[in-house]
């Protein structure tokens, strides 16, 4: 049986959030936390991640804004914002409750975010 | 059909796409840096990222669809700015396809640009109304001639009076005659005018106010009134500089010192196009004749009269008079026509059929942009599933479509409007002159909203047709299937139709152009009875006051004689022309005809009436024209001498059956009879198309003309035009107060009495040719994209044993079957409406299956030679590579 579209959107969702909880983050940054979290178990093309980012914006969730990097490249960072912050906390504790269902496929534990 | 290159040159990246692009472009760079540094190729490196990235495209749509909602939320939704938006984003994803975007533009703009510069031409002559208030109760009253089947025929004067006096159904009816005349001017040379003798009553009858001055009054117009006129805007503005005092002037009219009573309004030119001025006709019904035919009648129709009861009406009037007048009146009845319909019986014809033509070139057109857009929806499915898929209602999807046809339309619309400009010009340089007549097309107001209306419709179609497209999607399979789109062979049986639809529009239009060609061919090889090659007339008249033909000495008329035999003499000694002679009617000029009796035999009222040619004895080796039997004309023949005539093949053949026409005695115009001298070969008259008539030649010299225009003619032994001017110093010399005008070589005239037709067939050939070419793109675009989509197909069909002979085999039976389809319906179409063209045709039945065939077989080796480039294609499919892209 397969993952419906809205499932992997909720899913994509919260693992962005989660990237973001410590600090706006381009979206190059929150891919690689991402892979890293997963271990590559996410089958879903890199892209998918911002189509993710720029619904989360629309939803105010995140904030995107364009700022430079280490290397001093234009890029656009994402901030989680206050609303976010809430949706995070409340979606990480439903996924909690459904640990057993979720926790084995997305390979998701407290430890990863570092 | 991208050109990306010269795009990124003319619009850097991030105008493109400032956002999302940038954002994209960064996470795909980094990766690539990410794995050069750990030791990869940089080809290597972004191939695998964007390979693992997935459609870039696809991304950056919903990205945007995204930030296009956030920006809805936070003003409304169907704002002005989301429509601008929309057409932001709309014109973004144009220009990212430009090649996709040109194609379409262009081969709109030509069906635009050619529809609407026909409809142009057809706008001035058929549709655009007489400039006078309720024109459509005005209608002309003719007289026919039922022995010689005309049905345009002028009255007599005393007809004239009666239809007043008879009439229930018109209001009021005026009668004109025309003629030229000359104005002398002072320091310039004469200027040649088109006169019209008019009853005072025009002005009511059309309805109209004067510019300047006054009409002249039926006091005026009485026999022996004051010499008065009202000149037309034209004759006012060009000839008097647009004297606001030109009331109370006098102009020396033909040597006549003629008073301006008033200028007429400026969009008026009736009776007949340029014409200069009106003069009293000055005629009572005391002074009319009735033997003599020289007046048309124009009428009013009373409020709820028809043409049609008007036509009964006059009928009986005429029926009437045929009693009352036995002889005058004989076998002459009425013909009443709308006056907006006069002149424009061929050309009607002509232009609807030429009207048609385009909008099926139009048509043609906007099945390829069909298919294109068919085509590029096709490979946007993924596009689409991904709006959807992040929301995007129905109606912003449908928003966006429109909006890219909106885009699409306002600049092909442009495009073709510009093009129509010149495409006016083009064709008002070709058409012939009865056509230009009626005033020079051009884009206005009613063309300019038939080309609004035009692309209207084509926007709501380009918007519809993606629209429908999206609709019909089936979203899971999208996404999941990602980029091997199979949406295009569902859609397939549609588009194959849309080409066969194509190639029967291109098969009609075919059909009609090698139908108009063959006419064309017919006419040009009629043998005119003359030889036009070299031979150059020119037109004069002669004012009556210094040449004057009195009724009384007719035909001792001597100052005519002498003008001619000078004219002749001054003419014959211009080096360069080896004859000359003047005629009252140059050859392919109708004339006139007369009734005539034969001595010795009862006269025979069904003999109809022979066609009258007054002639200078030269005018038959300066023609061309070959005797047949007996002598010529000769100078000898004068006033005085026996009065002699010639006749010609079609007369003998008709009234002298025993071929013993030499020696018997013909009068017409009275009591007078002639000998008939000799027998010339026929001359075509009633132009190319019509048989030559019986007819007999005159000389002038016994037979003066009546004043009039009259033509000299010259056959030259130099090139005819070069001897315009030594011919113009000739006339001068013998009279230096008679302009000449109307010049032209024969072969010309010749050409102008086939203009129509050449007209016809050159538009219709071109339109053919660009039908032929639209429709070749359309097989081949369809065909090339059955392959392109169908290559997995054709790898496994290769894999498991099919030769590339087979492949090929089945691209050209996918070819062939739109090609034959299309090809029938275009046949059956054509044999439906190809009666339509009868009128136009010459020597050439509608249904002759040789057109047909030729057409048919042309369409089909080109169509076919178009499938020859998607079946090479085909062949050349690599299976192996094929299988493993999947």
């Amino acid at each position: 049986m397969g993952v419906d579209s809205d499932t992997l959107y909720g899913t994509m969702n919260l693992l962005v959030l989660q990237a973001l909880r410590d600090g706006p983050l381009h979206g190059l940054a929150v891919s690689r936390r991402i892979a890293g979290g997963t271990k590559g178990a996410l089958q879903v093309e890199e892209g998918a991640l911002y189509p993710a980012l720029h619904r989360l914006e629309r939803d105010g969730l995140v904030e995107g804004e364009w700022g430079r990097t280490e290397e001093n490249r234009r890029a656009k960072f994402y901030r989680i914002t206050a609303k976010g912050r809430h949706q995070l906390e409340r979606e990480s504790a439903r996924w909690a409750r459904h640990a057993g269902a979720v926790a084995g496929l997305l390979n998701l534990s407290p430890g990863w975010k570092a | 059909m991208e050109w990306p290159d010269v795009w990124r040159t003319l619009f850097p990246k991030r105008m493109i796409d400032p956002d999302v692009h940038a954002e994209i472009d960064f996470h795909i760079e980094g990766r690539i840096q990410e794995l050069v540094r750990r030791g990869w190729t940089e080809p290597r490196a972004r191939a695998f990222v964007l390979e693992r990235f997935g459609d870039v495209n696809s991304v950056e749509v919903a990205c945007r669809a995204y930030d296009a909602q956030r920006v809805d939320g936070a003003t409304r939704r169907l704002t002005i700015g989301a429509w601008l938006r929309d057409v932001r984003l709309a014109a973004r994803s144009l220009m990212r396809s430009s090649g996709f975007t040109a194609v379409v533009v262009l081969t709109l703009a030509l069906g635009v640009g050619a529809s609407t510069a026909v409809f142009s031409v057809v706008e001035r002559v058929l549709l655009r109304p007489l400039p006078f208030p309720d024109a459509g109760e005005l209608a002309v009253v003719w007289q026919n001639d039922r022995a010689t089947g005309t049905v345009r025929e002028n009255a007599s004067t005393a007809d004239y009076w009666d239809y007043v006096e008879r009439s229930e159904l018109f209001e009021s009816l005026a009668m004109y005659g025309t003629g030229p005349n000359i104005l002398a001017r002072d320091g310039a040379a004469p200027l040649r005018l088109n006169t019209a003798v008019v009853t005072p009553n025009m002005q009511q009858v059309l309805g109209f106010d004067m510019q300047l001055g006054r009409m002249f009054t039926s006091g005026e117009s009485q026999p022996g009134g004051a010499y008065v006129a009202v000149l037309s805007d034209r004759l006012w503005r060009d000839a008097l500089g647009a004297d606001p005092d030109v009331v109370g002037q006098t102009l020396i009219i033909d040597d006549v010192t003629v008073t301006v009573l008033g200028v007429l309004p400026a969009q008026l030119d009736f009776p007949e196009p340029q014409t200069d001025l009106w003069a009293p006709i000055r005629e009572t019904p005391a002074s009319a004749v009735r033997s003599n035919h020289w007046v048309r009648v124009v009428g009013r129709l009373r409020d709820g009269a028809t043409v049609e009861a008007a036509q009964a009406e006059m009928a009986q009037v005429m029926a009437d008079l045929e009693v009352e007048f036995a002889s005058e009146n004989r076998n002459r009845g009425a013909f009443v026509e709308r006056l907006g319909d006069v002149g424009r019986g061929d050309l009607r014809l002509t232009l609807w059929v030429l009207f048609a033509a385009v909008l099926s070139v139009l048509a043609i057109a906007c099945v390829n942009v069909a298919n294109l857009l068919l085509a590029r929806g096709a490979s946007r499915h993924r596009e689409v599933a991904v709006l959807v898929a992040v929301g995007a209602g129905a109606r912003q999807i449908t928003r966006r479509f429109f909006a890219e046809g909106a885009i699409i339309t306002v600049l092909a619309a442009s495009a073709g409007i510009g093009l129509a400009t010149i495409g006016v010009r083009a064709l008002t340089a070709l058409a012939p002159a009865s056509l230009v007549a009626f005033g020079e097309p051009e884009v206005n107001a009613p063309v300019l909203a038939f080309a609004l209306a035009v692309s209207v419709f084509i926007c709501l179609g380009f918007g519809l047709l993606p629209t429908l497209q999206a609709a019909r999607l089936d979203l899971q399979r999208e996404l999941k299937e990602g980029r091997t789109t199979d949406g295009g062979s569902a859609r397939l049986p549609v588009r194959r139709l849309l080409v066969a639809g194509q190639l029967s529009l291109a098969v009609v239009l075919l059909v009609g152009s090698t139908l108009l060609i063959g006419t064309l061919r017919n006419l040009e090889s009629v043998d005119p009875g003359f030889r036009p090659e070299g031979a150059l007339r020119a037109n004069f008249a002669l004012p009556f006051t210094r040449y004057p033909a009195n009724d009384a000495t007719y035909p001792d008329w001597p100052e005519i004689h002498g003008f001619l035999r000078s004219l002749e003499a001054e003419v014959r000694a211009v080096p360069g022309v080896r004859s000359a002679a003047v005629t009252l009617n140059h050859p392919l000029d109708v004339g006139f005809t007369n009734s005539f009796r034969i001595e010795g035999r009862a006269y025979d009222p069904t003999q109809g009436e022979m066609a009258t040619r007054l002639i200078t004895p030269g005018y038959i080796e300066t023609s061309g024209l070959r005797l047949l039997e007996g002598r010529p004309l000769e100078e000898a023949d004068r006033v005085g001498t026996t009065q002699v005539m010639l006749l010609n093949r079609e007369a003998v053949a008709r009234f002298f059956p025993e071929g013993n026409a030499i020696g018997q005695r013909i009068a017409f115009w009275g009591p007078v009879y002639r000998e008939v001298v000799g027998v010339v070969e026929n001359e075509r008259i009633l132009g190319l198309r019509a048989d030559a008539p019986p007819a007999m030649y005159v000389t002038m010299y016994q037979s003066p003309p009546r004043g009039g225009e009259i033509t000299l003619m010259v056959r030259a032994d130099v090139a005819p035009l070069s001897l315009v001017g030594p011919v113009r110093e000739a006339v001068r010399r013998v009279d230096p107060g008679i302009p000449v005008f109307d010049v032209a070589t024969m072969e010309d005239t010749v050409a102008e009495a086939v203009s129509r037709e050449r007209f016809a067939s050159l538009v219709l050939t071109v339109f053919g040719g660009v039908a032929i070419l639209l429709a070749i793109l359309g097989v081949h675009g369809v065909l090339a994209y059955l392959v392109a989509q169908r290559g997995h197909e054709v790898g496994v069909r290769m894999a498991l044993g099919a030769t590339r002979g087979d492949v090929v085999r089945l691209v050209v039976a996918q070819g062939a079957s739109m090609t034959a389809l299309g090809i029938l319906a275009g046949l059956a179409g054509a044999v439906a409406v190809s009666g339509l063209l009868e009128g136009l045709l010459y020597g050439v039945s509608p249904t002759d299956m040789r057109f047909y065939l030729a057409a048919a077989s042309g369409l089909a080796v080109v169509a076919l030679a178009a499938t020859a480039i998607p079946a090479w294609r085909a062949a050349c499919v690599d299976p192996v590579a094929s299988l493993r892209a999947e």
